[in-house]
């Protein structure tokens, strides 16, 4: 790869360039747990190494880009005794690979290197066109979004082909391939991992702008379900079309100082491949409708949204196994509040409300105050819900961003019921607050301070957990980009975090020293714990492990 | 045990890439109009990334819109360019309306454009491009006073022939 990427700055030239990007971590984990027979030796300690390379080339008009992400476990195997050890115990098989046969996998033992991402683009002024890894939204998501979700490395592209053709004031998308869902988390690689499952995704988009004032468009999205991982499942259990999704949108811009976005999307299944779609034979209907307006008035912005969704978690059931979501569009929901209850409703099939958030320019461009509200009717039942009842969700916010000339402070804070239908089956309480703050302590020395908490009340529930209460807190020392001095103390009391603190069973600390020796290299230390937990962005939530040890991690970019 | 050095081999060799031409890339702008790195060609351009969602991105935006108020005459221009996917594209333009920011801002709701400047499309992220058209520099993240380095930065290309 060294040499590839050599070569092709050696034969750099006008119109050329190559950029490479490069997060390499090496982790200590550190367990308290012991073998019995065997207390003085930590074996279920190990060290792991996880590393993700990307890089671009462009050559005129040309982009080649490739993700490669690299794991391996060090001294994960030895002996104790006559007794075979394996550090990391997930592995069924003590002589089995670290991860499964049916992926890309070129290194021997316990380490795995896989091309995840590969992709070539032809940019013009009338078209583009990507063969490869490619990601779409259509509308507002509800028919079809796939992205890299940043905050919770949950990444699944289209790897086929996909054309956008700019003719005058069109936009024309069309698109063909099969799902490639990021198989390694740098923050947690070591699951036991099988191969893609790559599922058939097809569809084409239209859309006209500068109608006037509206923008208008319409679209159709068909998927073909794969019933297992690999290739070969990929092209021998995929039997055509197994649902389709189309809809129209249209979106008119300024008018008497109002910005309206509406969008109806209807979903039909074609076969009875889609999990919890029914007995044979039933095929329920889907639907989502979403509408936006905003307006300026003077220094105050109102948003309203609205959406009514319905059945349009039955396709996305299918990408559980692989975290992946294809049908994401707004929540409407405050998401860093999100928690392992509350994402019953970000996640619910039958969901409809409503959310106004209203911001007031005290002093423009620095000081805005502003209040939201948002209001559910979730009359989901099933799947994971703690909910056997419909509720009535209510979620209030208020918060203002200041935002001076060295000094910023975000904050908000938010109480939401859930309130179940019924008199004795309660209502889930929870206040919530987020706060960052950043100031300038002397000449280039600056501090920030973050923290967050929550306080969760249940109303009834089948598995009785106990109410619980939150915080986490992030406070850096800065000095310039260089140097940055950051501890974390963080407590929980949730019932449904698996992780106990290093300080106390639910107090966790940690310390972490950041250095930027060049602008193109980032290197940071970390030592201590954090906890587990879910965390809820774009609309996908996903299950973060804790962590206990070390941490040393090297980023570049060139 | 190979694997393993081969692993710490890719991740830790020094690599440096001179010069590099910004990719022409096409976006739709707030009002649905197409824009073009291209139409820019000349100037000294700050393509700045960023989210509705994203604090530190917040922090930033008023040096941008202050530092392009006081150059654009000379030859700045600052793209801000919002990678608000499908969910929360609704939610772009009245960020940008309640603080009063004048910059132009384009649409790249397939991460499409920061995904070949900065693969782990983590925002915000700054690239820096000069008359020419070449790279000059990327910046990932903020921290207050960054702002300093930038516009010094910038004060330099817009001198230069």
């Amino acid at each position: 790869m060294i040499v590839l990427l050599a070569g092709m700055a050696a034969a750099e030239e006008p119109g050329s360039g190559v950029v490479v990007n490069d997060d390499l971590e090496l982790r200590y984990w550190r367990s308290d747990e012991r073998l019995p027979g065997y207390p003085d030796n930590a074996v279920y300690n190990y060290l792991e190494q996880v590393n993700r390379l990307n890089i671009g080339w462009t050559r005129g008009s040309w982009t080649f880009e490739a993700q490669v992400d690299e794991v391996a476990l060090f001294a994960n195997r030895h002996y104790l005794g006559d007794d075979l050890i394996i550090e990391n115990d997930l592995l069924p098989d003590g002589d089995a690979p670290l991860y499964g046969q049916s992926i890309f996998n070129v290194m021997p033992g316990d380490s795995y290197l896989n091309p995840e991402k590969v992709r070539a683009r032809y940019e013009s002024k009338v078209a583009t066109v990507t063969l490869g890894d490619a990601y779409s939204a259509f509308g507002r998501g509800f028919a079809l979004n796939l992205n890299r979700n940043v905050d919770i490395d949950i990444d699944t592209s289209i790897q086929g082909a996909k054309v956008v053709w700019r003719p005058g004031m069109w936009d024309v998308t069309a698109l063909a391939g099969q799902t490639n869902p990021q198989q390694v988390s740098q923050d947690n690689p070591n699951e036991v991992i099988e191969g893609d499952r790559r599922h058939l995704i097809t569809g084409v988009r239209a859309e006209r702008f500068g109608l006037g004032p509206a923008n208008v468009g319409a679209h159709v999205v068909g998927y073909g379900f794969a019933d297992g991982p690999g290739w070969d499942a990929a092209f021998s259990t995929v039997q055509g079309l197994d649902a389709l999704v189309g809809g129209a949108t249209a979106e008119a811009l300024g008018i008497g100082g109002f910005d309206v976005f509406l969008e109806a999307d209807a979903i039909g299944l074609l076969s009875d491949r889609v999990p919890g779609a029914g007995e044979p034979g039933e095929r329920p209907r889907g639907a989502a409708v979403y509408g936006s307006v905003s307006t300026y008035p003077g220094p105050v912005t109102i948003l309203v949204e609205g959406k009514r969704t319905v059945a349009t978690e039955l396709i996305n059931a299918v990408g559980t196994v692989d975290a992946t979501e294809y049908m994401v569009g707004p929540s409407l929901e405050y998401e860093r509040a999100i928690n392992e209850d509350t994402s019953s409703a970000l996640n619910s099939n039958d969901i409809g409300g409503g959310r106004v958030q209203i911001d007031v320019a005290v002093v423009p461009g620095k000081v805005i105050p502003y209040v939201s509200c948002a209001t559910f009717r979730d009359l989901d039942v099933g799947g994971a819900h703690f909910n056997p009842v419909p509720e009535t969700i209510v979620h209030p916010v208020v918060g203002m961003e200041v935002l001076l000339h060295e000094v910023s402070w975000l904050v908000d804070v938010g109480y939401r019921v859930d309130d179940r239908d019924g008199t004795n089956l309660g209502a889930d309480r929870q206040l919530h607050g987020n706060s960052g703050f950043h100031m300038p302590i002397a000449g280039p020395v600056h501090a920030d301070w973050t923290v967050q908490f929550e306080r969760f009340q249940w109303g009834a529930n089948a598995f009785q957990q106990s109410d619980f209460f939150e915080v986490e807190n992030a406070l850096t020392l800065g000095w310039g980009k260089a140097v940055a001095l950051i501890g974390y103390l963080d407590t929980t009391t949730n019932p449904l975090v698996d992780t106990t603190g290093n300080l106390s069973e639910t107090a966790y600390g940690a310390a972490e020293i950041q250095v930027r020796p060049a602008s193109a290299w980032t290197i940071k230390a970390f030592y201590g714990a954090y906890k587990a937990g879910i965390r809820c962005a774009g609309g996908q939530c996903r299950q973060l492990p804790g962590f206990d040890g070390a941490r040393l991690a090297v980023l570049g970019t060139f | 045990m190979r694997g393993w050095w081969v692993g710490l081999a890719l991740g830790a060799a020094p690599m440096a890439f001179a010069g590099e031409k910004a990719a022409d890339f096409t976006l739709r702008d707030l009002n649905g109009q197409s824009a073009t790195l291209s139409q820019y060609a000349g100037k000294v351009v700050v393509m700045s990334f960023w989210a509705t969602w994203c604090a530190p991105c917040k922090e930033e935006m008023p040096h941008l819109q202050t530092m392009y108020n006081e150059r654009k005459d000379k030859g700045l221009v600052v793209l801000s360019i919002s990678t608000d996917d499908a969910r929360s594209a609704s939610r772009v333009k009245p960020y940008i309306e309640k603080m009063g920011y004048n910059f132009p801002v384009l649409l790249d709701r397939d991460s499409t454009v920061i995904g070949s400047h900065n693969p782990s499309k983590s925002v915000p992220y700054t690239v820096v491009v000069d008359r020419k058209g070449e790279v000059v520099q990327r910046i990932a993240g903020y921290n207050p006073g960054d702002e300093a380095a930038l516009i010094a930065l910038v004060d330099k290309l817009l001198a230069a022939p």
